[in-house]
C-alpha cells in the first residue's frame, strides 16, 4: 500500500505478475551490468551489445522529447559517446537503464532550454523521414482515415510539446519507457512524490487539451 | 472503495494508473464498480484512457541504418585524440631531456646539411597529411547522401572537363 | 649545471633556427642563384579522399583500413565496391557534387546539407518536382538560373519552404555557363 493508499502494479511487490517482472527486470539489470563492466575491462563487442539493445528506446525516448528526428540521432550518438567515455569509471550502484536515461534526459533538457528546438520544429507533414507518417500509410488506411489519424498525431504531439520540459521527460518514461516512478525519480534526481505531482500535472493538462479526441 | 477519490485526495494516482492499466485487479474492479455510481470518476477516467490511447499513436520514426557506424566511428576519432591528450598531459619533466634533446637537433641539422636535398616530389608526400581512412568514410556519406537526392545530371558540364 | 642548461637550450634553439635555412639552401644549390620562380600549376580538380584512398598502393590501403573494426572494414569496402559499379560518368558527376559542396564555407554547407535533409523529408511526389526542377536548373546559364527562381512559375510550383530547399541545394549543381 502506498502513501495514498492505491495498489497499483507498481506498487505491489507481491504480486504474482509483479514478482515475474521483478525477476526479468532484475536478470535485466544484472545482464546490462555486466555487459557495461565487461566493455569497463575493454570488451568492445558488449559496448556492441548494450547499443543493439537500448538504441532504439534511446533515440525514440529523444525523438519524443525534441520532435525532431535528426536532433534525435544526434542526441543520441552523444549519449552512447558519453557512456562509452566513462567506461573507465562505470560502477553498477544504479540500474544500468536509469543512469542511461539520466544522460539522456540531461542532454534533451540541455538542448530544450537553450531554444535550439524552436530553429528545427518542422511541420508534421515533412518531419518524418522513415516514420510515422510513412508507417501509418502502410498499414492499409484509407486516405480519409489517414488525414484524420494526422490529425490526431499533430494534436498529440503538440499537446505533448507545450509541457513544461521536465514534465514532457516524465511523461516520456512513464507513457512510453514504462518506467516506475521509483526509476523515473532517480534520472530526473528528485523524490517519487515529486515524480508524481509532475506526471499528475502533465496528464492533468493532456487531458485538457485531448479530451475532445473522445 | 468506501469513500469517492475524488473527495480524499486520492484521485490524481488512481486515475492515471488506470489509464494505464496498471492496476492490481482487485483495486480496478473496486474503482470500477465505484464509477458506475459516480460520474465524475467516470468522465475523469474516461478522459484519461483517451490521452492513454491518443498517445499510443504516436509511434516512433525509423532509425538510420548508419546510426552505429557513425557513432563508432566518433569513438574512434575521439580514441585517436587520447592518445594524444594523454602524452601532453603527462606530468613531463623536460629539464632533465633538455640537453639530450639539444644534442640530438645538433646532430640532425649536421646530417641534414650534408646530405643531399630530396627530390622535391618526395619532399612534398612526406610533407601531405596522411589520408585518415574516416575522411573515406565521410565522403562515401556525402556521395550516398547525393546519390540519393538523384539531381545529378549525366551532362555534367564541369565533370566532363575535370580528370580524377 | 644551470649554465649547461642554458648553453644546451641556446644551441638546440639555434640549430632548430638554421636547420630549414640550410636545407633552403640546399635546394636552392647556391647562395647568390635566385631560385627559379615557380610556374603557376595548372588548375587541378580537387580530388575526394575516395581519389585519394584509391590511388594509394594496395600495402597503404590495407593499413589504413586495418584501423577499422572488422565489421566497419567490411562496410567501407562494400561501399566503396558499391560507388566503383556506378557508371563512370554517374561516378564523376557524384564526385564533383561532392567537391562543391565541401568546397562551400562551412556555414553554407550547413545550410545545404540542412536543405537536403528537408528534401528527405518532403513526401515522394514533391521530392520529385524538386528533383525535376534542379535538374532543368543544372542547363541552364546563371542568369537564367537566377531569373527562373524569382519566376511567377517557380514560385506558384512550390511552397515557401520548397522554394528555399531548391535554392539552397542548387549550389550543388554545376556552374551555368
Amino acid at each position: 500500500m502506498n502513501p495514498h493508499g492505491i495498489e497499483s502494479r507498481a506498487a505491489q511487490p507481491s504480486w504474482n505478475g509483479r514478482v515475474k517482472e521483478d525477476m526479468a527486470a532484475t536478470a535485466t539489470l544484472e545482464r546490462d551490468a555486466e555487459l557495461m563492466l565487461r566493455v569497463r575491462d575493454g570488451d568492445q563487442a558488449c559496448f556492441g551489445m548494450l547499443l543493439e539493445r537500448h538504441r532504439g528506446p534511446v533515440i525514440h525516448f529523444m525523438y519524443r522529447m525534441v520532435q525532431n528526428q535528426a536532433v534525435a540521432e544526434e542526441l543520441a550518438q552523444e549519449v552512447f559517446l558519453r557512456v562509452y567515455r566513462s567506461r573507465g569509471t562505470y560502477e553498477p550502484t544504479a540500474k544500468f537503464t536509469t543512469w542511461l536515461f539520466r544522460i539522456a534526459t540531461h542532454l534533451a533538457l540541455n538542448w530544450i532550454r537553450d531554444g535550439r528546438n524552436e530553429k528545427l520544429q518542422e511541420s508534421l507533414d515533412q518531419e518524418t523521414p522513415d516514420g510515422a507518417t510513412r508507417q501509418v500509410a502502410d498499414r492499409g488506411r484509407t486516405v480519409e482515415q489517414e488525414l484524420v489519424y494526422q490529425a490526431k498525431l499533430r494534436e498529440v504531439r503538440q499537446a505533448i510539446e507545450i509541457l513544461p520540459s521536465k514534465q514532457r521527460a516524465a511523461v516520456m518514461m512513464h507513457k512510453y519507457e514504462e518506467m516506475e516512478y521509483s526509476q523515473i525519480a532517480n534520472v530526473l534526481s528528485c523524490s517519487e512524490s515529486a515524480v508524481k505531482s509532475l506526471l499528475f500535472r502533465a496528464y492533468e493538462s493532456l487531458r485538457t487539451r485531448l479530451a475532445h479526441m473522445a | 472503495m468506501k469513500e469517492c477519490p475524488l473527495e480524499n485526495g486520492n484521485s490524481a494516482e488512481l486515475i492515471v494508473a488506470y489509464g494505464a492499466r496498471t492496476l492490481a485487479p482487485e483495486v480496478e474492479a473496486a474503482f470500477e464498480r465505484h464509477m458506475s455510481t459516480c460520474a465524475n470518476c467516470r468522465e475523469l477516467a474516461a478522459a484519461q484512457r483517451e490521452v492513454w490511447s491518443a498517445m499510443d499513436a504516436w509511434t516512433p520514426a525509423g532509425i538510420s541504418s548508419n546510426f552505429d557506424e557513425k557513432l563508432y566511428r566518433r569513438i574512434a576519432t575521439e580514441e585517436q585524440g587520447t592518445w594524444w591528450r594523454r602524452v601532453l598531459r603527462a606530468n613531463w619533466s623536460w629539464r632533465p631531456a633538455m640537453p639530450v634533446a639539444a644534442a640530438c637537433a645538433v646532430l640532425v641539422a649536421a646530417f641534414l646539411l650534408r646530405s643531399p636535398a630530396p627530390p622535391s616530389g618526395a619532399s612534398q608526400s612526406q610533407s601531405q597529411p596522411k589520408l585518415q581512412i574516416e575522411q573515406v568514410q565521410h565522403a562515401l556519406d556525402d556521395i550516398e547522401m547525393l546519390k540519393k537526392l538523384g539531381v545529378e545530371v549525366p551532362s555534367d558540364k564541369a565533370g566532363s572537363s575535370e580528370q580524377i | 649545471m644551470r649554465a649547461r642548461s642554458i648553453l644546451a637550450v641556446a644551441a638546440m634553439l639555434l640549430s632548430l633556427t638554421l636547420v630549414p635555412a640550410a636545407q633552403a639552401q640546399g635546394r636552392r644549390g647556391g647562395m647568390n642563384r635566385r631560385p627559379p620562380r615557380p610556374e603557376k600549376p595548372a588548375p587541378k580538380p580537387s580530388r575526394t579522399p575516395i581519389d585519394e584512398f584509391q590511388k594509394m598502393s594496395p600495402e597503404e590501403r590495407q593499413k589504413a583500413l586495418d584501423r577499422l573494426p572488422p565489421h566497419q572494414r567490411q562496410q567501407v569496402e562494400e561501399r566503396l565496391k558499391n560507388f566503383n559499379q556506378l557508371p563512370p560518368a554517374q561516378q564523376q558527376t557524384l564526385k564533383n557534387m561532392y567537391n562543391r559542396l565541401n568546397q562551400l564555407p562551412p556555414a553554407r554547407q550547413e545550410v545545404v546539407r540542412g536543405a537536403m535533409n528537408k528534401f528527405f523529408q518532403a513526401p515522394a511526389d514533391r521530392q520529385q518536382a524538386m528533383r525535376e526542377e534542379l535538374r532543368g536548373m543544372a542547363a541552364l546559364p546563371d542568369q537564367e538560373r537566377q531569373a527562373r527562381l524569382a519566376s511567377p512559375e517557380f514560385q506558384s510550383k512550390f511552397s515557401g519552404k520548397e522554394r528555399e530547399i531548391v535554392r539552397d541545394m542548387s549550389d550543388l549543381l554545376p556552374p551555368g555557363q
